[in-house]
């Protein structure tokens, strides 16, 4: 062998090592989190449509998309950069005013990737691929109807409408008047388009069948009935009883239970503990709020500890919580999620009580996040048979406590009756980990630190009277604390004593004076 | 050294009389602290918003809540279009904080207010009170004590505890003004020293700006009117008793309607701390006291919490907290809990008393610009208050001595008068009850009303009436009108018999 031929076999040798080497060598770490941040959907919009009927319906598509177990990005069409639509594999974009539609379709001009448009003004690509006609009507009183439910007088101010389009076609939106009949939502390949979407109706509903398909997904959808706003303030015995009511009916249900932070040795912390203990030995399941901040702001470290305290007394009373509950707002500020919903992967996101700015930090998806919408919305929709049809989502339908509170004999057996398929949440994989234990559930079993945490035979506490311990140290000083209160209490006795006795005798030495003096003239 | 002091003082009497030397000196003490560089103010604690917006002002610096309670702010916009706050606080404040803001305007000052005006005017007044409380004081007092008095006055009425309070939004500027004012007249009236009318009119006309100053101030209202009974029947005359009997039924009127003025919102946050930062807190068994309110025994676990909590287990503005909660108990319920529970009563009495001789909080005197520390307080012209706060035992068991000590002190020269018939002589024991009356009054409404949250601060009516009546027996003391040979002449009691009797002797 020449010694160029050594240097080349050297050479080649050094460089088959180095391949595997560099295959082996780890992404950086700032490669990886630029992988994870990328997101499976941007969602844009041009507005928020506050104070119009759709105000909420990006916050409602955003829940949906989480539920639906996308990782989403939301924003606002005036923050959008050239190039962002290309860094996700699907597109949304959302148009509630229509001066403000042309901005959207022009900024994602170009993207190649999955597409789908709700509301007016679909953009020229989709209709080129949709091969769509639209027109306008306003004030319409509408049927809607998708996937054998139906809901009538949905009245609408001004509505876009797919005359025609090539693709699968889902639900019907029939004017009331028989002026129109056109499909709710259409779909070809990657491309879709919603000309009407509205929080509050069966619109949030027909629209998450349309993400089901455009996002593919195919699993079986459950609901379950989930009990909001317990407190300890509210009427223990009647949850206690509500739940009992549940249990014969055969209905198992969750309760979203507000923690408590400070005097958690009261005894009215002992007896929502065992409200809670008898919620869950008839078969309910506990989700854990967490609370939104107040006006005075909120210190997101503070906030961990003292909810992973709350989730350790729940454990130690024998209470396996599931899950967290919240605001969706939470879920979109990275610290927020981080210290209210890092104990567990099962959260169930609530709407916003008030307008929160979207946050275009992209959010992650949830181990196991189903779709919270209030019973109220569901049981105005009318279906085909009794039998209710498969949902597109997983769906936790939500009592309010304050609702159950007024007109409990109206509401549970209308949801009793309701035929709505509740399933058990136990059934679920789900766990929650606090800095102490850990809750689970597992094929219908329910786990706490390993063991069965069942509460049939757990006897009732008792009322203890409120005893409220003063701190060890104070004990130590009560001895010399009470003398130096009763050497004080003596002091101050024998000081007013005095000065009674100097008063008399002064006002006598004064009256002596002045009788003298008297004498004398 | 003496002889120095000596010397002193006869040159000082030649050219200025001891209520001039301390009105001189809290003048300058204003002037250093106030008005020349570093300024001495008070950072805002989150409550100017109240004042600020409804009289026309808005915070005009960018970066104004960062400095909150660490800073002293000096200048604030002027809104320089419609105004569409409604008043917030219904306050006699509201009526310094347009004139300042008027005279800011008339000065060419027209988009930004700055609060050294503001300052400027409380100061005038203050000056002025501080000259008619020495006036009174002093009076027939020997020229070393009347000049010793003169620089006490000073030290304890120039500290800078009292005084950064005018460069700043809050009432206490106007509450120690006007009790004062309102002392001074009262004891100016009991020595004859001014015209009658005028004093009536600086007494009613003070009476009515504290009781208006604050919320928490409806009661001293009604303890004023009392005394304000009491001038009806100074003299004989018919246009003096009508007068007074007008102004003593306008003051209880006033005392009703700022009660009755309150805005809800106060109300709430005071009424929430009332029963968890006082009834709760000072109960043996949160649960039997929630019970006595027909509260849900559950509410127990509220113990200790503030309105401001960054979390509450249901959100303290919710109908179910005021349906199950707020609306189940006011101040006169509260009241009647702690006259059926000593324990609780004394409880929270001895957490006022700790907190009732504290001149000063703890928020920042200076401005961020000189790059003092956050929070800073100035040490400048701070003795007293220092020496008091060291000093004071702080115990409700102290309280208690010091009025029965000073009632004491005072109640054979009102038993004299009594006996002998003569209300003006009479005048000086329930003047200093009044006073201090008010400020158990003051210390019994922050308790009652809002339990220990922001104690120093709602106290700070106890501190001033404590310094003033305080003074006031020494001055007693100091120049013998209390006791020994010449007490009555010294009071001036001599000379308003030697005058009854002049005047009667007219009329027969």
């Amino acid at each position: 062998m020449s010694r160029r031929a050594g240097v080349k076999f050297w050479l080649l040798f050094s460089l088959c090592l180095c391949l595997p080497a560099a295959l082996l060598i780890p992404i950086p770490a700032a490669a990886q989190e630029e992988a994870k941040s990328s997101a499976n959907v941007l969602l844009i919009y041009d507005s928020l449509a506050l104070d119009t009927p759709a105000a909420g319906n990006v916050e409602t598509l955003q829940r949906l998309l989480l539920s639906l177990g996308m990782t989403v990005r939301t924003i606002a069409s005036d923050a959008y950069e050239p190039g962002m639509a290309g860094e996700s594999r699907k597109l949304i974009t959302v148009c509630n005013t229509e001066d403000l539609c042309s901005s959207i379709a022009h900024e994602a001009d170009g993207y190649t990737g999955d597409w789908l448009h709700i509301g007016p003004n679909p953009p020229n690509a989709l209709r080129g691929k949709l091969a769509l006609q639209t027109e306008t009507a306003s004030r319409q009183s509408l049927k809607l109807s998708v996937g054998g439910l139906s809901e009538d007088h949905v009245f609408v101010d001004h509505l876009a409408l797919i005359r025609e389009g090539q693709g699968e076609t889902f639900g019907q939106m029939t004017s009331s008047e028989g002026t129109f009949d056109a499909p709710f939502g259409i779909k070809a390949g990657g491309y879709a388009y919603v000309p009407y979407f509205e929080p509050g109706n069966l619109s949030e509903m027909a629209l998450a069948y349309v993400l089901r398909s455009w996002l593919g997904i195919e699993a079986s959808a459950q609901s379950y009935l989930l009990i909001r706003d317990v407190t300890p303030f509210i009427d223990l015995d009647r949850l206690e009883a509500l739940s009992e009511q549940l249990y014969d009916a055969g209905i198992p249900f969750l309760v979203s239970v507000s923690p408590l932070f400070n005097n958690t040795d009261y005894p009215a912390m002992k007896r929502y503990m065992a409200a809670l203990q008898t919620v869950q030995s008839y078969n309910g399941s506990v989700l854990v709020n967490v609370p939104p901040p107040t006006s005075a702001g909120q210190d997101h470290t503070v906030l961990k500890e003292q909810m992973d305290g709350f989730l350790n007394h729940l454990a130690e009373a024998g209470i396996a919580p599931l899950g967290m509950t919240g605001e969706v707002k939470r879920a979109q500020e990275k610290a927020g999620r981080e210290a209210g919903f890092a104990f567990s992967g099962t959260t169930v996101l609530f709407p916003n009580e008030a307008a929160f700015p979207f946050q275009s930090e992209t959010v992650l998806p949830f181990a196991s996040s189903p779709y919270s919408l209030p019973a109220d919305v569901l049981l105005q929709i009318s279906r085909e048979d009794k039998i209710w049809p498969a949902f597109p989502v997983d769906m936790a339908v939500t009592l309010d406590w304050s609702e159950i509170d007024v007109r409990q004999e109206e509401v549970i057996p209308s949801v009793a009756g309701s035929w709505l398929p509740f399933a058990d949440f136990k059934s679920g994989e789900h766990s929650l980990s606090s800095s102490l234990h850990k809750a689970e559930s597992l094929q219908g079993a329910l786990l706490l630190d390993g063991k069965s945490a069942d509460l049939q035979d757990r006897s009732n506490p008792a009322e203890d009277a409120l005893q409220l311990q003063p701190p060890a140290q104070k004990e130590s000083f009560q001895l010399l604390f009470s003398v130096q209160s009763r050497v004080l209490i003596v002091l101050i006795v024998t000081t007013l004593m005095l000065f009674a006795v100097f008063l008399t005798v002064g006002y006598r030495f004064y009256k002596r004076k002045y009788y003298k003096s008297g004498g004398s003239l | 050294m003496i002889k120095l002091l000596k010397q002193t003082i006869t040159v000082l009497e030649k050219y200025i009389s001891p209520a001039s030397l301390a009105a001189f000196g809290v003048a300058l003490v204003l002037l250093i602290e106030l008005f020349i560089p570093p300024y001495i103010g008070m950072a805002d604690n989150g409550d100017y918003y109240r004042i600020l917006y409804s009289n026309g002002l808005y915070f005009n610096v960018p970066d104004y809540t960062s400095q909150t309670l660490g800073y002293f702010v000096k200048t604030f916009g002027i809104f320089q279009y419609y105004n569409e706050n409604s008043a917030l606080l219904w306050s006699s404040q509201t009526l310094f904080v347009r004139l300042s803001l008027a005279i800011s305007k008339w000065l060419g000052y027209d988009q930004q207010f700055d609060i050294r005006i503001q300052a400027a005017l409380y100061s005038v007044l203050y000056i002025g009170a501080v000259y008619l409380f020495v006036k009174a004081a002093a009076w027939k007092a020997s020229r070393r004590a009347g000049y010793g008095l003169a620089a006490a006055a000073v030290f304890v009425f120039g500290d800078i505890g009292y005084l950064a309070y005018f460069n700043s939004f809050y009432s206490e500027s106007v509450v120690l003004i006007m009790l004062l004012l309102l002392f001074s007249a009262c004891m100016l009236l009991y020595q004859r020293q001014y015209n009658d009318y005028f004093l009536l009119f600086l007494f009613g006309a003070s009476a009515l700006i504290l009781t208006t100053s604050k919320q928490q101030n409806a009661p001293i209202g009604l303890i004023v009117a009392i005394v304000a009974v009491l001038f009806v029947f100074l003299r004989r005359g018919r246009v003096f008793r009508t007068l007074a009997g007008v102004q003593a039924l306008v003051l209880l009127l006033t005392a009703v309607g700022t009660y009755a003025l309150i805005p809800e919102q106060f109300v709430n946050i005071n009424k929430y701390h009332a029963m968890t930062r006082g009834v709760l807190m000072t109960a043996d068994n949160p649960e039997e006291a929630l019970d006595f309110f027909g509260i849900d025994k559950q509410f127990a676990v509220l113990t200790g919490a503030i309105y401001y909590d960054q979390f509450s287990p249901i959100p303290v503005e919710s109908e179910e907290m005021q349906v199950q909660f707020l609306d189940k108990y006011g101040f006169p319920s509260i009241a009647r809990y702690y006259l059926t529970h000593p324990g609780a009563a004394s409880k929270i009495f001895e957490t006022a008393a700790r907190n009732a001789f504290s001149n000063r909080t703890k928020l920042g005197n200076y401005e961020k610009t000189t790059g003092k520390p956050f929070g800073k307080r100035t040490l400048a012209f701070s003795g007293y208050s220092y020496l008091k706060e060291l000093a004071a035992p702080k115990t409700s068991g102290f309280v208690v001595l010091w009025m029965v000590v000073i009632a004491g002190l005072y109640a054979p020269s009102f038993y004299k008068a009594v006996k002998a018939r003569a209300l003006r002589r009479a005048l000086r024991l329930p003047i200093i009850l009044m006073m201090m009356a008010s400020g158990l009054c003051a210390m019994g409404v922050a308790v009652i009303g809002a339990g220990d949250a922001d104690i120093a601060k709602h106290e700070f009516l106890f501190a001033a009436a404590f310094d003033l009546v305080t003074f006031w027996t020494i001055a007693d003391c100091v120049c013998r009108r209390l006791w020994g040979p010449n007490a009555q002449k010294n009071a001036g009691e001599e000379e308003d018999e030697l005058s009854l009797g002049q005047q009667q002797g007219g009329h027969l």
